[in-house]
């Protein structure tokens, strides 16, 4: 029989460095992609950059200097700000955003996974024909809703009410929610339900109480999609409503476009950055949840 | 040991139907709680997405105006100014030149990006940094845009660097404004396109690739004949999510054109809006608005069509 | 009472007759097994007492009523699933005691019952987790558990041991037997091992393709199955078939092996002269040279070795003689070589005879 000898192998002599550097190049193509995208990145953020340090300026400053020098103090932000809040009723439109948002994004995604249980995992005839009409509300695009809603919410009063906004807003969030939970229900153990029904569980108690909870996570995330949705949304939200009071914070920027807008740049820009702030801050913290929700999505 | 079962000649003595009732009847009880279950849903749905879009094509075959003309039929008169209103042929052009340029740029540039961010060191960040233009809203990132391109803007500083003192209006001169807006369009879509495709890239399995590298591939062939093939659903997706973004696009227009005097002209959603709210023409806006529902289902169509072709084709 | 009665019970899917009008009475207390490859219908079965399947034909009668067109919660039965379908969002604690809660059983009652399931099953240190941070072991006795505290009359097993490994496997088993001598309930057990049938069950039922094929005493489908499939499919390593001819006076002429084997008198109907046999053995019953215990009765052959397997205690042996192929247990091993020629004496009193067309055994029934 034949015995090899065990060679030494002389661990310190090996450049790790240059190992990772090998594999890091066979895997993504070299460091100067990297670098390149490094550098995309940055340049990706630009804007950003633009918009954190003009928010700083006062108007005169921002008049005067180039346009991408840092600020002199950070005082000019109080003012912008205390500007932008009064001049666009931020207040208000803010209330409105939020109470669209969070009531529309949420109400939408429990009816879509009431609509995801019923179709997903009871068996019947009818089943696929009731999710393609659910599914029909996502392939049209928006500008087929718009004239005929602004007139039925004429005639029915809903025009320029909580109410109406917050119904459009669940329904147009419920489609996708549907589809998404659809899929993801389908999988779900039917031997849970089974156990439940032995355990003596009615239908509605069987959804609330053991299947809601486990499809939490993609619910959350299709919330954070929905509600980032109706929080940006102008088009809806400009012909749907017509009083300030109501008017959530998209079409209450309006106030600063064309001819007539006098204020300066900085104010204008930190209304836009105030009204963004609440999304930007949601993604920020739940970056899993939403990256997790296009999963989902994508499938 | 006794007789334990039925014979087969007893067995097909039963009667078909009575031996199905039992399990008819549990599909009619499924039937029924599963479309109770649905029916918030489909209430909704219908009621506020569904039949407001029965309405709209019913509208556009009306003679509705101002106020008047609502119940007469009116046929393809409204189609047919449509072919002769030179608004809307100058509105078509622009959204044809946003769906070009959303079908190539955004694809193209995720592509890139992803591939150069695929395993790479700082993916994590790279990929929350492109994808937060997203989570802006679109009407926020019009008014950043918008002083970007300013004359006195970040743009033209910029470009002075380089070129001596440049104070373009980009916004204002009809060749320039649709890049322009596309520019930002892209810059605030290509995100979700990217991450799609990180997300596509990293679902592909290393063997084949392995494979080819082991058979003398260089990167670039095994990125051209292994890579790209298998990423082929994913880019199919992203090709029409970005389409269809490009079709719909409406805020940053709003937005970023508001001192365009020729606004209308610059795609066929902000000409429907004007033609609906501005000269109350409503059955006419109605009319472009089911010219571009009809553009979006044939692609969406198209779409399902093609995916199920590569679904196949990869098998 | 909560005997469990099966009546001409039928099961239909679309055209296909899965469960063929099956009997069978499961007596209050006992333990009874349903045994059977995959597909003969035993889960169906099981489902269909449960009230997870609907009932195409005939009757299920749970202590003398009718439970047809009751729904599973009113049956009074209770079951454990192979996959043991806990609920992943709610703590053991809370997983036992749902049940109870949704049926609004009073606050005081609710805590006995769970606290005495938590006694018997050793739950006590999990009470607090969830399934997902448990073992495979663990999470088969809160299913148990989820079970016993609904105080059932008739406890159902869905094959409950097939996802875990053996050891485990062996380790469950005597603590489910214990439990059933502890609470003394109707249990029905579905398994495709018939070990764990041979082992736990009072009664098993053994069915194939929508049939049953026998029932008795573990002791009594070993010792006199009622036909082939029975007699192959209980025992392990299976039972070896040799085809062979009635010769006169009760002797069965095995084809290959010249001296006929003795049939016992008496104990089997046999055809008539000249007519074709099947013969079983087992491999316990086929006992090499000087490896076993000679039997009172043998026939001597030789057979050459194809193949062994070395367990350590004993050695499975098989052979060929004239192109036919058995395996015979050898106690005691020795190194054997693929090759080697032994012989065998089959020992005559522990034949089994069955009709080559019916299948059927030719044992003569005892009273």
């Amino acid at each position: 029989m034949n015995r090899v000898q065990p060679q030494h192998l002389d661990l310190s002599a090996i450049d790790w460095r240059e190992v990772a550097r090998r594999k890091r190049r066979l895997v993504s193509g070299g460091s100067w992609g990297m670098w390149l995208a490094v550098a995309m990145a940055l340049l990706w953020m630009v804007p950003f950059y633009y918009l954190l340090i003009t928010i700083f300026k006062s108007p005169a400053e921002f008049a005067t200097g180039p346009k991408l020098a840092l600020p002199e103090g950070l005082w000019p932000v109080v003012g912008n700000v205390s500007a932008a809040w009064q001049a666009a009723r931020m207040g208000p439109a803010f209330l409105n955003s939020a109470i669209y948002a969070v009531t529309g994004a949420a109400s939408a995604v429990i009816i879509a996974a009431m609509a995801a249980h019923g179709l997903a995992r009871f068996d019947f005839r009818g089943r696929t024909a009731l999710f393609m009409t659910i599914f029909a509300g996502t392939v049209f695009p928006l500008q087929l809703y718009l004239i005929p809603l602004f007139f039925s919410y004429q005639s029915l009063g809903l025009i320029d009410t909580r109410l109406g906004m917050i119904l459009f807003y669940t329904a147009i969030c419920i489609p996708f929610p549907v589809l998404v939970l659809r899929n993801y229900m389908s999988q779900m153990s039917r031997e849970m339900d089974e156990a439940a029904r032995m355990d003596g569980c009615g239908e509605f108690r069987l959804f609330f109480s053991i299947v809601l909870p486990n499809a939490s996570s993609p619910m959350l995330a299709l919330f954070l999609l929905q509600f980032t949705w109706v929080w940006n949304d102008l088009l809806f939200a400009t012909v749907l409503t017509q009083s300030p009071e109501l008017r959530p914070i998209m079409p209450a920027l309006q106030v600063f476009q064309g001819g007539y807008a006098s204020q300066s740049p900085t104010v204008i820009l930190t209304a836009s950055f105030l009204a963004s702030l609440p999304t930007v801050l949601l993604f920020l913290a739940m970056r899993r949840t939403f990256m997790t929700g296009l999963t989902a999505a994508r499938n | 040991m006794g007789d334990r079962s039925m014979s087969d000649s007893e067995l097909g003595a039963l009667d078909a139907e009575r031996l199905g009732s039992a399990d008819v009847r549990q599909r009619r009880r499924n039937a029924l709680t599963g479309a109770l279950f649905a029916a918030p849903a489909l209430l909704f749905v219908t009621s506020f997405l569904l039949y407001p879009v029965a309405m709209n094509v019913w509208y556009s075959f009306t003679a509705w105006r101002k106020f008047e003309g609502l119940g007469e039929w009116a046929g393809l008169a409204n189609y047919q100014r449509l072919a002769t209103n030179p608004n809307f042929e100058a509105a078509a052009i622009n959204t044809g030149i946003w769906v070009i340029a959303s079908l190539v740029l955004p694809v193209a540039l995720a592509l890139a990006l992803a591939v150069l961010l695929n395993g790479a060191r700082f993916s994590d960040t790279a990929k929350t940094l492109f994808f937060l233009p997203r989570v802006l809203a679109p009407t926020a990132a019009g008014v950043i845009w918008y002083y970007v391109y300013a004359p006195n803007g970040v743009l033209n500083g910029f470009l002075s660097l380089f070129v001596g003192p440049v104070d373009r209006g980009w916004l204002f001169e009809d060749s320039t404004i649709t890049p322009a807006i596309i520019v930002a369009f892209v810059w605030q879509t290509v995100g979700l396109p990217m991450v799609l495709l990180l997300i596509g890239l990293a679902a592909i399995p290393r063997d084949p690739i392995e494979a080819a590298q082991i058979d003398g591939a260089t990167p670039g062939q095994v990125f051209l004949h292994v890579t790209l093939p298998l990423l082929l659903p994913t880019i199919l997706v992203v090709v029409i999510i970005s389409v269809l973004a490009g079709f719909t696009a409406f805020d940053h227009i709003w937005v970023m054109a508001q001192s365009f005097p020729g606004k209308r002209r610059l795609s066929l959603t902000v000409l429907m809006y004007y033609e609906a709210f501005t000269n109350n023409a409503w059955a006419f806006a109605s009319a472009i608005a089911v010219v571009l529902g009809g553009i979006v289902l044939a692609v969406t169509w198209l779409q399902a069509v093609l995916q199920e072709r590569v679904d196949r084709m990869l098998k | 009472m909560a005997e469990v009665r099966l009546v001409n019970l039928v099961k239909a899917f679309g055209r296909q007759i899965a469960i063929k009008g099956i009997n069978l009475v499961i007596e209050d207390k006992s333990f009874v097994a349903l045994v059977g490859p995959s597909g003969c219908g035993k889960s169906t079965t099981l489902r269909m007492i449960a009230g997870l399947e609907t009932v195409s034909w005939g009757d299920i009668r749970i202590g003398g009523e009718v439970v047809n067109d009751l729904p599973s919660r009113s049956r009074g039965v209770a079951m454990v699933f192979q996959s043991y379908a806990l609920y992943p969002h709610m703590s053991v604690r809370a997983n036992l005691s749902f049940g109870l809660r949704i049926s609004g059983e009073p606050r005081a009652e609710i805590d006995r019952r769970v606290a005495d399931a938590v006694e018997v099953l050793e739950l006590g240190p999990y009470l607090d987790r969830r399934p997902s941070q448990l073992s495979g072991g663990q999470r088969q006795r809160v299913a148990m558990g989820r079970a016993m505290v609904r105080e059932p009359r008739v406890f159902l097993f869905d094959e409950p041991l097939s996802n875990l490994d053996a050891k485990l496997r062996h380790q469950m088993r005597a603590e489910i037997k214990k439990l059933h001598r502890r609470i003394q309930n109707t249990v029905v057990y579905v398994t495709h091992d018939q070990v764990e049938a041979m082992t736990m069950a009072d009664k098993i039922v053994i069915m194939r393709d929508g049939r049953i094929e026998q029932v008795g005493s573990p002791a009594e489908v070993f010792r006199s199955p009622a036909n082939i499939f029975v007699a192959g499919f209980i025992g392990a390593p299976q039972m070896n078939f040799f085809r062979g001819r009635v010769g006169p006076g009760g002797a069965i002429f095995v084809d290959r092996i010249g001296e006929p084997v003795l049939a016992e008198p008496g104990a089997f109907v046999l055809p008539a002269e000249g007519e074709e046999v099947i013969l079983g053995l087992r491999p316990e019953h086929i006992v090499p040279e000087n490896h076993g215990m000679v039997p009172r009765r043998s026939v001597c052959f030789k057979a050459t070795v194809t193949m062994s397997e070395a367990l350590g205690n004993e050695t499975l042996l098989t052979a060929a003689f004239g192109g036919v192929e058995f395996v015979a247990r050898m106690a005691d091993p020795r190194e054997v070589e693929d090759g080697e020629t032994i012989e065998f004496r089959i020992d005559s009193d522990r034949i089994h005879l069955f009709d080559p067309v019916t299948e059927g055994t030719l044992r003569r029934v005892s009273n």
